[in-house]
């Protein structure tokens, strides 16, 4: 943007360069004397390294290095990622070699690195690297590896399972009930972002920095590991996230090459980069879901519930992932099953196993997604049992706003919302009676029309207490936001959540802008760089707007406070005497003196200027923020679908929302993010699969088996919106990140059920046209 | 019969209506030539196997897969990308429209939606939603579900037909 234009920008600033194609992602970065690393990957499922034979690659054209595991001194340290565990858990860590040390555990574990003068030399030479596997017996599905006598993915342990989890709550009722009961299987995917990831090392000796450009959605916790993995003495980290091509959740977990990287710069003394082709994105790049649940749900005779028994069995791959770990699925899906219900009883187990494929992480709302697949599965079978209206037998079951806030049955608070009027809203925003009457024409004249429908919760933003919890030791929990008014009057806000294409900085500045009463254009928003931004979780699992936007708000309280100072400094009155609005302070007495926000940065940062023995001089202020509590969003998802009998294949006709996501600071942004998410529910409920056979080698390596959705497989989907502020979160801010993709599988798998009119005894998606024709066939 | 030689040779391109002589591999992507050799890294690449739509430019006024073509097949001919789009610091239509209707998210797949819907409205002016969503099924985005994709190329069409912009060519 131009210097000092002062008209509205058409949009979101920070998308200007982007239609230009002027943005920076990690590929586009150069560095002077950069060098290009490519990794070579096992072949194998489970093997033993017998012996790496790397001359050729070594005296290969242009190579300047090439390393194993066995290269590494002994100060590269695996990823270990910890939990600490209560009585209801049982946690193995699992030690994950950066480079494969001795043995390969999936397809695709970096084996070794060539690092080359071009990405085309060091691909040429790492074909050159000879390597002999002693292959050995695989473990590929998550009940196999339960099994006696299944091969062992770490030596170490006795067996595959590596966290448990049980929860109990409540009593089940004694008098007779129904019940009923399915499995519920969620495909193993993965984030797909058009972009795939990378990183640029860049040591810089004379500093003692050592810079680490990454598509990172973590970029402090991943400093931490650096740090933890390294032996750095006084050389210091520092993370940056450039523009990212979504992230997903994918890109929260740290990659065994982002460890490599730091220590080929620290030892090759020049920067070296590394992008992902997308084959490396599917075979090594953090898988996700790969769950199955078998549940049952008992109810009278009325359809009011009486208790919900589960048990989540997730194939979690070879290693635990950093910062999360395996305990992720099994405890968010335990959280998420109660939905929004009352449930008087709850008894759940859940399990994570070790397998011989690649690692599981986050993805775009982790068990979340599963609780309502499972439950709104059970409650669609529940109501053609009973012989009642599907969208009616929740409602009996919703909890009332009466009753909140409200705590879950598994533990968890609801602080707000309303949820039978946000099915109300949805339910006359679709016209689900017209929808029904339609169905029922249709099914005269032979075609198969099908609604689902999926109510549930979503936690965002979980504060420091939830993490504790959980176990989860390596995220702190809070997030944090430094406000710097510099010598021209203008703030700059830095903020610890990054960015990979939410516009989190024209919300951020719409946010600080309306809390400080100034304009827009007098604030600019850093993100992303671990030297600008003060310390915190990152952006992930819905948190920006609560935890950022938490402490952005915070931190402009005390922005006022010591403008409000300085203002008493510069008029010698007492600070009870001055008042900030609007971007400046004036005296309570006289209101027509006044100090703006450039009048107050000239004095600060002046000859004059208050000289403050413990802080920067000028005004700077900072907020680290841990949300007094973790608002919880609300949604209903109605979908209407038809489903062609002969080849299988499912067309989305109508897809409507009602959500309540709180006060909504950037309402298309919001939207952005719901309709994208949904696209990626549809994908995961339609198309998606990450295929291993039973040998655990990988069958789906590229976007023509893994199947995305696109233009012509996404409806319109329409929105319609409630806004409950939470009593708990500053500015009642709520996130919303997920919701879209927490709903879209359960509305889609339920109503392709109902088109069929069955209740199979598995619902396992993607409902690919030959698993609906198989269902339809056995309807039949 | 020889064997086809792989050493570098020189060829000469048009890119946004600028020229450019260079030697190169004859393996070299077309799209790995775009951003390293040339530095335009407004291409952006999602596959390297033709399926995103990322890498998409034009090629003498066609859209292609740069990722699929080899520097060595672009000598003698004329290629677009994102970087020619607008003129100068003015947006084309479709840029603006892709702005003010938040078409776009993280911004990675962009440039290849603009380069093949400005081929794709230059054919058909007034096109249904449909036949939008048909022209745009071959460029894969993961953030923003599509809507607000189509409903730019929908409004950037309306203002096109209202006032055609003499100076936007195509490459």
């Amino acid at each position: 943007m131009a210097e000092g234009v002062t008209q509205p920008s058409p949009g979101p600033e920070e998308l200007h360069p982007l239609v230009l194609g002027r943005g920076r992602f990690l590929d586009d970065l150069h560095v002077p004397g950069m060098l290009h690393a490519a990794f070579v990957r096992s072949p194998h499922p489970a093997a033993r390294i017998e012996t790496i034979d790397a001359g050729a690659a070594r005296a290969a054209r242009g190579v300047a290095a090439v390393l194993t595991g066995a290269d590494l001194p002994g100060e590269v340290r695996p990823i270990r990622t910890r939990i600490a565990t209560d009585s209801r858990a049982t946690y193995r860590c699992t030690d994950w070699p950066v480079l494969a040390a001795g043995e390969v555990r999936y397809v695709g574990e970096a084996v070794a690195v060539v690092v080359a003068e071009s990405r085309y030399l060091a691909e040429d030479a790492a074909a050159l690297v000879d390597i002999a596997y002693a292959p050995q017996p695989a473990v590929s599905a998550a009940e196999a590896a339960l099994g006696p006598g299944a091969p062992r993915v770490h030596d170490g342990l006795s067996d595959n399972r590596l966290f448990a989890a049980t929860l109990e709550a409540g009593s089940p009722a004694a008098d007779p009930v129904v019940s009923v009961k399915g499995r519920f299987r969620h495909p193993r995917v993965t984030g797909a972002a058009i972009e795939n990831c990378g990183a640029l090392a860049d040591f810089r000796a004379n500093e003692r920095e050592l810079v680490l450009w990454s598509g990172t959605q973590i970029p402090h916790l991943l400093r931490d590991l650096i740090r933890d993995c390294l032996d750095l003495g006084d050389i210091a980290v520092r993370v940056i996230a450039p523009d990212v091509g979504g992230g997903f959740g994918i890109k929260m977990q740290a990659l065994p090459e982002e460890v490599v990287l730091a220590h080929l710069a620290l030892r090759l003394r020049r920067p070296v980069k590394w992008t992902e082709d997308r084959l490396e994105n599917f075979l090594a790049s953090f898988h996700a879901r790969d769950a199955v649940v078998e549940a049952e749900l008992a109810a009278g005779p009325d359809g009011i519930l009486r208790g919900l028994r589960a048990r989540a069995l997730v194939n979690a791959g070879a290693y635990s992932s950093f910062p999360l770990s395996v305990a992720l699925e099994p405890l968010t899906i335990a959280s998420a099953l109660p939905g929004p219900y009352r449930l008087p009883a709850f008894a759940y187990e859940g399990a994570a196993v070790a397998t011989h494929r690649c690692p599981v992480g986050a993805f775009r709302g982790v068990g979340f997604t599963l609780g309502p697949m499972v439950m709104e599965g059970l409650m669609d079978r529940l109501a053609r049992k009973l012989g009642i209206d599907p969208l009616e037998l929740r409602a009996r079951n919703l909890i009332p706003p009466a009753d909140m806030p409200a705590t879950s049955a598994a533990g968890a608070l609801y602080d707000s919302g309303d949820y039978p009027a946000l099915l109300a809203l949805t339910a006359r925003a679709a016209g689900y009676g017209a929808w029904r009457e339609e169905q029922a024409c249709a099914r005269i004249s032979g075609r198969l029309l099908g609604i689902g429908i999926a109510c549930f919760v979503e936690p965002t933003g979980m504060n420091r207490a939830v993490y504790r919890r959980r176990g989860m030791v390596h995220v702190p929990g809070t997030d944090a936001a430094r406000l710097t008014l510099d010598r021209n009057g203008q703030i700059e806000a830095a903020v610890s959540t990054p960015t990979q294409g939410q516009t989190q900085r024209h919300a951020f500045k719409r946010l600080l802008a309306q809390k400080l009463g100034i304009s827009e254009a007098s604030i600019r928003i850093a993100l992303g760089d671990t030297a600008r931004t003060p310390y915190g979780s990152g952006t992930f699992a819905s948190r920006s707007m609560v935890g950022g936007g938490g402490a952005l708000l915070t931190a402009a309280e005390r922005l006022e406070q010591r403008l409000i100072a300085f203002a008493a400094a510069r008029w010698n009155l007492p600070a009870n005497a001055l008042r900030y609005e609007a971007g400046a302070v004036a005296q309570i007495e006289a209101p027509w003196e006044k100090l703006d926000l450039a009048a107050l940065a000239a004095f600060a940062h002046g000859p004059d200027a208050p000289v403050l023995a413990d802080a920067e001089p000028g005004i700077v202020v900072h907020a680290t923020y841990d949300s007094p509590i973790t608002p919880v969003s609300a949604a209903v998802h109605l979908a209407l679908v038809e489903v062609e009998k002969d080849t299988g294949k499912v067309r989305v006709l109508r897809y409507v929302v009602a959500e309540d996501c709180g006060p909504m600071v950037d309402p298309a942004g919001v939207e952005g993010q719901i309709r994208g998410a949904i696209a990626q529910g549809i994908g995961s409920a339609l198309f998606e699969e990450i295929i291993y056979d039973a040998e655990g080698q990988l069958l789906t390596a590229s976007l023509l088996d893994y199947l995305l959705p696109s233009a012509t497989d996404i409806p319109a989907i329409e929105i319609v919106h409630m806004e409950t502020a939470s009593p708990g979160t500053a500015g009642g801010l709520k996130g919303v990140g997920e919701s879209g993709i927490i709903g879209a599988p359960a509305a889609i798998a339920g109503a392709v059920l109902d088109a069929l009119e069955v209740d199979p005894e598995e619902v396992r998606l993607p409902l690919t046209p030959e698993r609906v024709r198989t269902l339809s066939v056995d309807a039949a | 019969m020889t064997e086809p030689s792989a050493s570098p040779r020189p060829i000469r391109v048009s890119v946004n209506g600028v020229d450019h002589e260079r030697t190169v591999e004859p393996r070299l992507l077309l799209s790995d030539f775009l951003r390293h050799d040339l530095g335009l890294t407004g291409t952006h690449v999602g596959c390297e196997h033709g399926v995103c739509g990322a890498c998409t430019v034009a090629f003498d006024d066609q859209p292609v897969r740069s990722c699929l073509m080899f520097a060595v097949q672009a000598d003698g001919h004329r290629i677009g990308t994102i970087e020619g789009m607008a003129d100068g610091e003015t947006l084309h239509p479709l840029q603006m429209a892709f702005w003010e209707l938040s078409g776009l998210q993280c911004g990675f797949c962009t440039p290849g939606f603009l380069i093949t819907a400005r081929d794709f409205l230059a054919r058909n002016p007034d096109p249904s939603e449909p036949e939008v969503r048909e022209a745009l099924s071959g460029n894969l985005c993961r953030c923003t579900g599509y809507q607000s994709i189509v409903a730019a190329v929908l409004e950037a069409a309306r203002r096109l037909r209202q006032a055609p912009p003499a100076r936007f060519g195509k490459s």
